[in-house]
């Protein structure tokens, strides 16, 4: 795994997303209804479309060209027509930065 | 808006099916679409909060969502002239008798009490944007069978409803599901609990009766584990010189070892438009099978689909479109394939006549790790005369190993020797033609129960006629 | 070095009008947007990281290698087409780009543009070339664009088989590759085409070949894709006169990170026509290749005959086929049917060979060529369908 950091936390309102780049990896990074902050795979598994254009619906990410849904903790397929979960990626805050860990 | 061409259908389809009678609503809601009339439709109904938001939000995705720029030209749509709500009367008619005259007689026409006697069923005919008419029978309700019409399912059973309502067609699936999905009224909701059988098809009766009325009604239908059920849906429609809207919305979850068929029967009037997104799911071992008849309409596009997310599961679509003057049939089917060792097939066959046009449009997709699948898909198009036009359009998209997909699809002329072998033994050339394309769409017909076929084939009857001359 | 009206410095000598040519289409490269996914052609295949400005550098000004028959028979012009647009311009003007159109897409217009070298090839009416006629086109460096057109023109009755050979030095360079065909086939002409592309594998390719067949002519054009990370061909045949005979023929070997994309169009616009059309490809790794093509029968085209199938091997579970293949039928007195399949190696066929003492990737190997062969029958030329099986040859073994 390596660590890159990508924003920093004042970036992000509450309720909201922003696609960042953690080492060349598109992420759809979103600052959660519960305060956290989350990151998943910003390429939609259905079509690849980013994800972070899309709306937060709670817990879930919703995908703007076809409302597939995931879940922001897990990446778990919430709604179709994706079928493939998105990937998940742990987020670590240290004081003002956010840092996003993808594998090497 | 553009003139649409007319179909002349000739007199007796007309005496049958292109009659109206006079419009009498307690409610109806102002042409156009925003968000007051939205409000408004989901005010009337008493809805719940979240539903309300979830319509407000649908109708800010439709607004965004461009229309499709494939398939049918639908740029004649001018959604600020369709009426999207109108309620028949005040409350549900709990029995036949307790309809309005004025229904009774169009149901008369259509036949619904004798298909009533005869599938001794229970019948959720719906007139208007919302189901005014519904019985069940008993042995239903006893079996924990629930089939209601989908605002009643809201009231009624509004934990189980909101489990499972939008989670197969989310509003931004499509530009239409979102209209859907913001202006809602009527559809079925069925939920067969474990194990249950339903051995007699449910059915719906659709009728759209008021001009420049849309009818986007919502089904939902929920097979738990080891059930079965056969949904039928016919539609007919009077017959209007302005445009009409029909856009509904089917969702429908078949869990392990269930199955469900769903059988459309559709003849809307031919000015029309009948954008349609049916969608199911379907669990180990569950069967999911769409039987599906367009023909009437001046627009139809709807890919009946499956996804078969576990293994063992098995979707089937079974289409038939016909196409006469001035109409446009884009109909297909989708199998998306999740989980490795399942199956699908699709077959159509589509007639095209007097400058018609019918288009097949599929989509099987293969998911990485979804091996040992099969699918096979068969296409049959027939023209009719050289003025009619066929397409053909799948989309094969394969992610896994050890998959077996097939795709195979002809286009052909009625042969000049079935046509001589016929009118050699004293057939007129136009029934000999109607029982070629009956030949045709056989291995449909022979799916329907009794009652449908017979009206199929009375259909085709009827267009091949209205189209001569 | 961005792309722009300097870029065509580069491009020294050329004939006033084809100036004028090369500015109008680099207006349009410059006016049409990038493809984008939700333009349906391009929705699977995507050209987001695709930037021409790295690869402004051109090569390859003149730089094939024809390798003619013995003696031409007279009136054959055979030459580079930049020469060829000096002296000969009363034949090439009015044919170039009239059906590779330079204003299709931005890609297209880049193409029509900047393209370099490629070969013009004229055969007078009643004219037989026996030996068959190649041009090899090489590129020999990375970073930068090798854009050959091949502008070929069949008169009458003529007979003639030619082959384009795209080959890289490198097989690892980077860069940006076209390789694109106009083909005229006069009344009662017999065309044999072969195009190998072999480019490097990093490389970006886009071609468009298309070939107009007037009266009783017959084409036989075979495609074979090897090369290119990024490789979309369209190939497109229009069948303008009756009794016009068009066999359309591929095959594509993807593997490790390749992506390969055909668009076809067998467009049937007078009656009594006939196209067969057969595109196999096999693919390993983690290739990935979309098939499209599409069928049309216009109007007054009865008693047209068209045949298309798309036949897919996928041997490995992380590869990926799309097939799509497409029928708009407008006259209901015609033959037409098509097919796509999507298959893995049959494993009672590597059952049989392996319980012979065939080790698997021999066996593999014998399986993918017999999926070949019966294509490669049709390869219209010994030459070609020598060089085409030592190269599948050297790439499954």
């Amino acid at each position: 795994m390596a660590s890159y950091k990508v924003a920093t936390v004042g970036e992000l309102q509450p309720e909201s997303m922003k696609r960042v780049d953690a080492g060349g990896t598109p992420v759809c990074l979103a600052h959660a209804e519960d305060g956290s902050f989350y990151a998943l795979n910003d390429i939609c598994t259905h079509e690849e479309f980013f994800l972070s254009d899309g709306e937060l619906w709670g817990m879930d990410v919703e995908c703007p060209q076809h409302g597939s849904r995931f879940n922001l903790q897990t990446g778990k397929v919430t709604g179709l027509p994706a079928v493939i979960p998105a990937k998940a990626y742990p987020v670590k805050v240290e004081g003002e930065d956010l840092y996003v860990e993808v594998p090497d | 808006m553009a003139t649409q061409p007319k179909l002349d259908v000739g007199v007796d389809y007309k005496d049958k099916y292109g009659f109206f009678f006079p419009e009498d609503y307690v409610f109806k809601a102002k042409r156009g679409l925003n968000p007051e009339v939205v409000k408004e439709i989901s005010f009337m109904k008493g809805e719940p909060e979240w539903m309300t938001k979830f319509r407000l939000r649908s109708l800010e995705i439709f607004r965004k969502k461009p229309m499709p720029n494939w398939g049918a030209d639908l740029s004649v749509i001018d959604f600020e002239n369709i009426f999207y709500y109108l309620k028949p009367a005040e409350k549900q008619s709990a029995s036949w008798e307790e309809l309005p005259a004025d229904i009774k007689a169009t149901y008369d026409r259509l036949g619904v009490p004798e298909a009533e006697r005869k599938f001794l069923a229970g019948v959720s005919a719906q007139y208007e944007s919302e189901v005014v008419y519904h019985s069940l029978q008993e042995n239903l309700t006893k079996k924990g069978v629930i089939f209601l019409d989908t605002d009643s399912a809201l009231r009624e059973h509004p934990d189980l409803f909101k489990e499972y309502f939008g989670t197969v067609i989310p509003p931004a699936d499509n530009k239409f599901s979102a209209l859907n999905s913001a202006v809602w009224s009527g559809g079925s909701f069925i939920y067969v609990p474990k194990g249950v059988k339903v051995d007699i098809p449910l059915q719906a009766y659709f009728r759209i009766n008021a001009e420049n009325m849309g009818q986007f009604e919502r089904t939902l239908i929920i097979c738990d584990e080891g059930s079965f059920v056969h949904y039928i849906e016919g539609c007919t429609a009077p017959i209007y010189t302005t445009d009409s809207l029909h856009s509904a919305v089917v969702e429908i979850i078949v869990k392990k070892d269930a199955r469900c068929r769903y059988t459309t029967i559709q003849n809307w009037s031919t000015n029309v438009f009948n954008l349609v997104t049916k969608r199911a799911m379907a669990y180990r071992d569950a069967t999911m099978e769409w039987v599906d008849g367009n023909l009437g309409s001046q627009i139809t596009m709807k890919y009946p689909s499956v996804y078969l997310m576990e293994p063992g599961a098995k979707g089937d679509v079974l289409s038939v479109a016909f196409a006469g003057k001035g109409q446009h049939q884009d109909a297909g089917g989708k199998m998306i394939h999740v989980a490795p060792n399942t199956t699908s097939t699709i077959t159509s066959k589509s007639i095209s006549k007097g400058g018609g046009r019918t288009s097949y449009r599929g989509h099987i997709k293969i998911y990485p790790g979804a091996n040992n699948v099969k699918s096979f898909v068969k296409c049959d198009a027939l023209l009719l005369d050289d003025e009619s036009r066929s397409d053909t359009y799948p989309y094969n998209d394969v992610d896994a190993e050890n998959v077996t997909l097939g795709h195979e699809a002809t286009v052909s002329k009625v042969s000049d020797e079935q046509l001589f072998y016929l009118m050699s033994r004293g057939i007129p050339r136009a029934e000999a033609e109607t029982m070629i394309v009956n030949g045709f769409i056989e291995p449909f017909t022979k799916e329907l129960p009794l009652e449908y076929a017979v009206e199929l084939n009375r259909l085709i009857q009827l267009e091949m006629e209205g189209s001569v001359g | 070095m961005a792309i722009n009206a300097e870029t065509l410095d580069q491009l020294q000598g050329e004939p006033g009008w084809l100036r004028n040519v090369r500015r109008k289409a680099l207006e349009s490269y410059e006016r049409l947007p990038a493809p984008s996914k939700t333009d349906e052609e391009w929705r699977r295949t995507d050209v987001s990281g695709l930037d021409p400005n790295k690869f402004s550098k051109l090569e390859h000004l003149d730089g094939q290698k024809l390798i003619l028959p013995e003696a031409l028979p007279k009136g054959v012009i055979l030459m580079p087409l930049r020469q060829a647009a000096q002296d000969h311009p009363d034949l090439v003007e009015p044919r170039l780009f009239s059906l590779v159109h330079a204003d299709r897409d931005r890609f297209a217009a880049l193409h029509a543009a900047l393209f370099t070298g490629g070969t013009f090839l004229y055969v007078p009416d009643g004219v037989v070339v026996e030996q068959p006629i190649i041009g090899q086109h090489f590129s020999h460096e990375a970073g930068t664009s090798v854009l050959p057109h091949t502008l070929i023109v069949a008169g009458r009755g003529a007979r003639f088989d030619y082959l384009d050979e795209y080959i890289a030095e490198n097989e690892d360079e980077a860069g940006y590759r076209t390789g694109s065909a106009e083909i005229f086939v006069g009344e009662g002409a017999q065309v044999g085409y072969v195009a190998v592309q072999k480019w490097g594998r990093n490389t970006w390719h886009l071609a468009d070949q298309r070939a107009e067949l007037q009266k009783d002519s017959t084409l036989r054009l075979f495609n074979v894709t090897l090369g290119g990370r990024f490789s979309k061909s369209r190939v497109e045949a229009s069948l303008a006169g009756e009794g016009a005979n068009a066999e359309l023929k591929a095959i594509y070997l993807a593997s490790g990170q390749q992506f390969f994309d055909f668009h076809t169009l067998q467009d049937h616009r007078v009656g009594n026509t006939r196209s067969d059309l057969l595109f196999k490809g096999a693919l390993q790794d983690v290739a990935r290749t979309v098939y499209a093509g599409l069928i049309r029968i216009e109007k007054h085209a009865a008693r047209s005959d068209a045949y298309q199938a798309n036949r897919n091997l996928v041997l490995s579970d992380k590869a990926k086929a799309t097939s799509i293949p497409m029928l708009e039928i407008d006259n209901n007195d015609v033959r037409c049917t098509h097919g796509a399949t999507v298959g893995p190696v049959d494993p009672e066929h590597l059952f049989y060979l392996r319980s012979r003492g065939i080790p698997e990737p021999t066996a593999k190997r014998m399986l993918i060529q017999g999926f070949f062969g019966d294509v490669l029958d049709r390869i219209p030329f010994e030459h070609a369908r020598k060089l085409v099986e030592a190269e599948l040859e050297a790439r499954i073994g």
